[in-house]
């Protein structure tokens, strides 16, 4: 529906990855054993606790990564503040210590954000979408920042791309032979938009080549869908599309668009998209929620919001499964949370009847390992969770979540900010 | 109260137990009917009409179980409607309507697969009726069947030349499959049918801006900004309604009639609200709404009012409140208003742009100020608040923070007018000209500009140039660049002759000078001292007679009483035999 907003635009689902796209789910890192977890995933799963700064008024996390920013052994997350404008690093000093500081400079409406050496420098840059304002707006402020790493982890902002159509997401990928990194820039902008992949003609040069001219594209992950080793581009368009697109890479950044998926329900409410092999099969599946209630008289839920995956079947084929009902659904991540070798989805809800005390903020879908998905509730607040992130936080082969909330409606009675879901033993 | 209330409960209870009676004495072969069960989200009323259709559809007849099917349609659940069109008889006498039923719940349910048979089963049923036309090339569309939705368009507009859905749809086919010339013929048809589809005029925009037609693509742009185009008439969706007692339901489809502008859709649907919730602060909100777009603003007012007292929200409320206390010129209550919900909600942004904007339009520059202040911090770029702080600041003579505002909104909207206006203004006042001219074109070359700002940007262009020329060293081209500009840009006004005359001829550059004096003589015939001057150049030019023969012509139009030019003149005639 036009009339909606882009909150969704905010929340990125993709696990934490540096330069390639997470086609594996949020693991135990190599080498490592996952360890099986005996408590049964419900409210007392997870313990959370407030990490970073503390939440001051109604805050705006628009985005989170885990990434081992400083390559100290110890996984960070980046957050995009977007009642701040700023983009911050919760820096893991010691084993579950964590203190949070500004990185580069004011970012306008910073909606996304990812790491990638982009300039080889062997120092991780932080990549931030800019979408200008948050709130609707057909203007061309958008922008593409990198936040470059001087190598001691002093981050100097530099504008790759602006006045566009807001941008909602940036990732960068190789997408030719030419050994550069490119980009994928989905933009979400309002009445105009669209996807774009920028060819890194080297010495700072970029050369911008149009994938999609409709508004509302919220994610736009790079992966090899098909298998072929060439990076294709899955992109979410929200908007009046609500739509999933494949753009299919020739190997020479020439891309053959196709829909894999579409709602016809035009308020459908696209929130957010990540990609995992949910089956294991070495195919990677696109998971994704529909729960954006941004710009309607009373937000909130809408009773066909929920969560569903996309099998990859090979050969470019999808079959489209729902995987269950989540009122205000966003940011699904895929995970083993138990240990027990079954993918797991896990989404928060940015968008419920927060007066409801029974309304769920925090949701795993278990997988019985025939992916047939039971929903486990894991909590109810704080609320207004826009994005949620699944790492290894403490490298013991526990899986641990990350959540970012974005306080846009009454009631504010549960806020938080940057909240650290940790295995309560 | 109570007690009605549970006389009403026993009276369905009795004829739930009957109607259940009846399904147990006469159970034809074949799926029954979906086991009654409460649905504690639905209202009481929603219970008791259900109630009411199990006891007429215990019969089995096919109208009643297709009432039963509607009832549990309208309200959103879909399995027990799709239970009910099993049943037979109705499941053997499907009739058109009950296949797109069966498609609606289908596509509800993310089955598009078994939406497209239940379309194709409408349309063999009854092939005039639009939506399932469209509905059906929707879905082919969205599960990855590119060729059978334009297949499906085409038949649409076979029968409907100008169909503005089938047009953006096969446009889109058409971009998919990388003919883009089709798409744009096929946009461009369409918004020439149709300059009010606003999901067309944005497409276009976007197709018109990568193929470098910027004037296009402002247009287009313009035209995308309209109102979301209205979904196409459905008479059975919206039969299905009056049955609905879910209120969300309601509101939502009542918020796609409204802002699409199908007002007289979207009214019965308010009514609605009214007859299952009572309560419900929206229809009071609505009808203020409506009644202040019929400028009827003082009983909007007491609408809002309403919708308040029954706990309707204060941010949503309180904005267009304070726009028809503003209409009826009672600004300071407005701004009382907003800053009461303001003070309840700190953190909300929409009421602080609202209470900031209406503070300045109080006059209340103090108030306004740090308001502004504060949202700029959270929205930088907002344009509106950045112009208004701008303004302000102005206001108060401190020019350099007021454009550092305008310079933020000038890199942000890069066709915005006031703020390189304002721009404009301030650097010429600070005595850098050259700086004011960028924003000041910019401005001019702006899609947004309107005509009456037009004649005041050029104005300001052309005193920036003359400025910078003035400006500028004299023995450069740059001086003379700047004139040549402002001649350019107002080719009947004198001043930029003049100061191209007077730059050149300074200059060492005679000609010039003298075919700019030409310029300014054509303009103003009767003005003795352009012709003083053309002498002047001509005598430096070597040319006596040219002079002598402009200066005696510049004599002839002084005025008598003007003995200091006639003097000059004179002097210089009776010099003319001299060597230049």
């Amino acid at each position: 529906m036009r009339a909606r907003a882009i909150l969704a635009a905010a929340a990125l689902a993709c696990a934490c990855s540096r330069q390639a796209p997470p086609a594996a789910p949020a693991a135990a890192p190599a080498g490592r054993r996952q360890v099986l977890q005996h408590a049964p995933l419900g409210p007392d799963f997870y313990k959370p606790r407030p990490i970073g700064r503390p939440a001051e008024g109604q805050p705006w996390i628009t985005d989170l990564l885990v990434t081992d920013l400083d390559g100290d052994g110890l996984k960070d997350i980046i957050v995009c503040d977007g009642r701040r404008n700023r983009v911050s690093w919760i820096r893991q000093v010691r084993l579950g210590v964590f203190e949070e500081e500004d990185i580069g400079g004011p970012v306008a409406g910073p909606a996304h954000v990812e790491v990638a050496d982009l300039r080889g420098t062997g120092h991780l840059d932080v990549l931030v979408s800019s979408m200008g304002v948050i709130p609707p707006d057909n203007e061309k402020i958008g922008s593409v920042v990198v936040l470059e790493n001087d190598g001691t982890n002093h981050f100097t902002n530099h504008v790759l791309l602006s006045n566009v159509a807001r941008v909602t997401y940036v990732q960068a990928a190789h997408f030719t032979h030419s050994g550069r990194l490119d980009l994928v820039v989905g933009q979400f902008g309002y009445y105009e938009g669209e996807v774009r992949w920028m060819e890194n003609l080297g010495g700072g040069q970029w050369k911008s080549h149009q994938l999609l001219d409709l508004p509302g594209t919220i994610h736009a992950p790079a992966v090899d869908l098909n298998g072929d080793g060439r990076m294709d581009i899955v992109a979410l368009v929200s908007q009046d599309s609500e739509e999933v697109h494949a753009f299919f890479n020739d190997g020479d950044g020439n891309f053959r668009d196709r829909v894999l998926y579409g709602s016809t329900n035009k308020d459908y409410g696209s929130s957010g998209l990540c990609i995992a092999d949910v089956n294991r099969d070495g195919r990677p599946d696109i998971v994704y929620t529909n729960g954006d209630g941004f710009d309607y008289a009373t937000p909130g839920s809408r009773p066909w919001h929920g969560v569903q995956w996309l099998e990859n079947k090979g050969g470019g084929r999808f079959v489209f499964h729902r995987v269950g009902d989540f009122p205000g659904a966003f940011s699904p991540v895929v995970a083993d949370l138990r240990g027990d070798g079954r993918q797991d989805i896990v989404a928060c809800s940015g968008f419920n009847d927060w007066t409801n005390p029974a309304a769920v903020s925090l949701m795993c879908f278990e997988n019985d390992g025939s992916e047939h998905f039971t929903p486990r509730v894991l909590a109810h607040e704080p609320t207004h969770l826009i994005v949620v992130k699944a790492a290894d936080l403490f490298n013991d082969g526990r899986i641990e979540l990350v959540t970012g909330a974005f306080m846009f409606y009454p009631p504010f009675d549960k806020v938080s900010r940057v909240t650290l879901w940790e295995h309560r033993e | 109260m109570k007690f009605t209330g549970t006389l009403k409960l026993c009276a369905a209870a009795a004829a739930l137990a009957a109607a259940s009676a009846a399904v147990i004495a006469v159970r034809p072969r074949g799926p029954g009917l979906p086991p009654y069960a409460r649905h504690p989200a639905l209202p009481a009323s929603f219970d008791a009409a259900l109630v009411a259709a199990y006891g007429r559809a215990s019969s089995r007849g096919a109208d009643s179980v297709r009432e039963l099917a509607a009832l549990y349609l309208a309200n959103g659940l879909y399995d027990e409607a799709s239970a009910c069109y099993r049943v037979a008889p109705l499941s053997r006498s499907l009739s058109a309507r009950d296949h797109y039923y069966l498609a609606m719940i289908a596509q509800a349910k993310s089955d598009l697969e078994g939406a497209k048979s239940e379309l194709q089963a409408t349309i063999r049923l009854d092939p005039r009726v639009l939506a399932p036309r469209l509905e059906l090339a929707d879905c082919l569309y969205k599960t990855g069947d590119p060729d059978g939705a334009g297949a499906a368009y085409r038949a649409v507009l076979a029968a409907q030349p100008d169909q503005p859905q089938a047009m953006f749809g096969l446009a889109r086919v058409e971009l998919q499959d990388g003919d883009d010339n089709a798409a744009a013929a096929e946009l461009g048809r369409l918004m020439g049918a149709h300059p009010e589809n606003a999901s067309g005029a944005g497409l276009y925009a976007e197709i018109l801006g990568r193929r470098g037609d910027k004037a296009g693509e402002a247009r287009m742009t313009l035209l995308s900004r309209q109102k979301p185009e209205e979904a196409v008439p459905n008479p059975w969706v919206d039969d299905l309604y009056p049955r609905c007692y879910d209120i969300q339901r309601l509101s939502l489809k009542f918020e796609e009639y409204f802002n699409s502008g199908a007002i007289e859709r979207a009214e019965p649907l308010m009514q609605r609200v009214g007859e299952v919730d009572p309560s419900n602060p929206i229809p009071q909100f609505v009808e203020g709404w409506s009644l202040a777009r019929s400028h009827r603003d003082a009983e909007a007012v007491e609408e809002y009012k309403r919708a308040l007292d029954k706990g309707g929200d204060p941010e949503r409320i309180c904005p267009f409140m304070a726009q028809s206390l503003l209409a009826l010129g009672r600004t300071r209550e407005a701004a009382a208003l907003l800053a009461s919900a303001y003070a309840k909600r700190p953190d909300s942004v929409s009421l602080l742009m609202v209470y900031a904007d209406v503070a300045g339009k109080a006059g209340e520059t103090a108030a306004a100020r740090p308001l502004l202040e504060k949202l700029l911090q959270r929205q930088p770029d907002l344009r509106s608040a950045n112009m208004s702080l701008a303004r302000i600041l102005w206001s108060s003579g401190e020019r350099d923070a007021a454009a550092r505002r305008l310079q933020r909104v000038a890199d942000g909207y890069p066709a915005d007018v006031p703020s390189r206006a304002l721009l404009g203004e301030y650097f010429v006042g600070k005595g850098q000209a050259a700086l004011a001219v960028p924003p000041l074109e910019e401005a001019l070359r702006s899609p947004d500009l309107r005509p009456d700002a037009a004649a005041q940007v050029t104005a300001s262009l052309y005193r920036a140039y003359l400025a910078a020329a003035r400006d500028s060293d004299p023995s450069g081209t740059r001086a003379a660049g700047w004139a040549d500009k402002a001649e350019r840009l107002e080719p009947g006004v004198p001043d930029a002759y003049a100061a191209k005359a007077a730059i050149c001829a300074a200059a060492g550059q005679l000609d010039e000078a003298a075919q700019a004096l030409g310029g300014l003589a054509a303009l103003q015939p009767s003005n003795p001292t352009v012709f003083l001057s053309w002498g002047d150049v001509a005598y430096k030019k070597g040319d006596a007679a040219l002079a002598a023969q402009k200066w005696r012509l510049a004599l002839s139009l002084t005025p008598e009483g003007d003995s200091r030019l006639r003097e000059a003149l004179r002097s210089r005639l009776d010099g003319a035999g001299d060597s230049p």
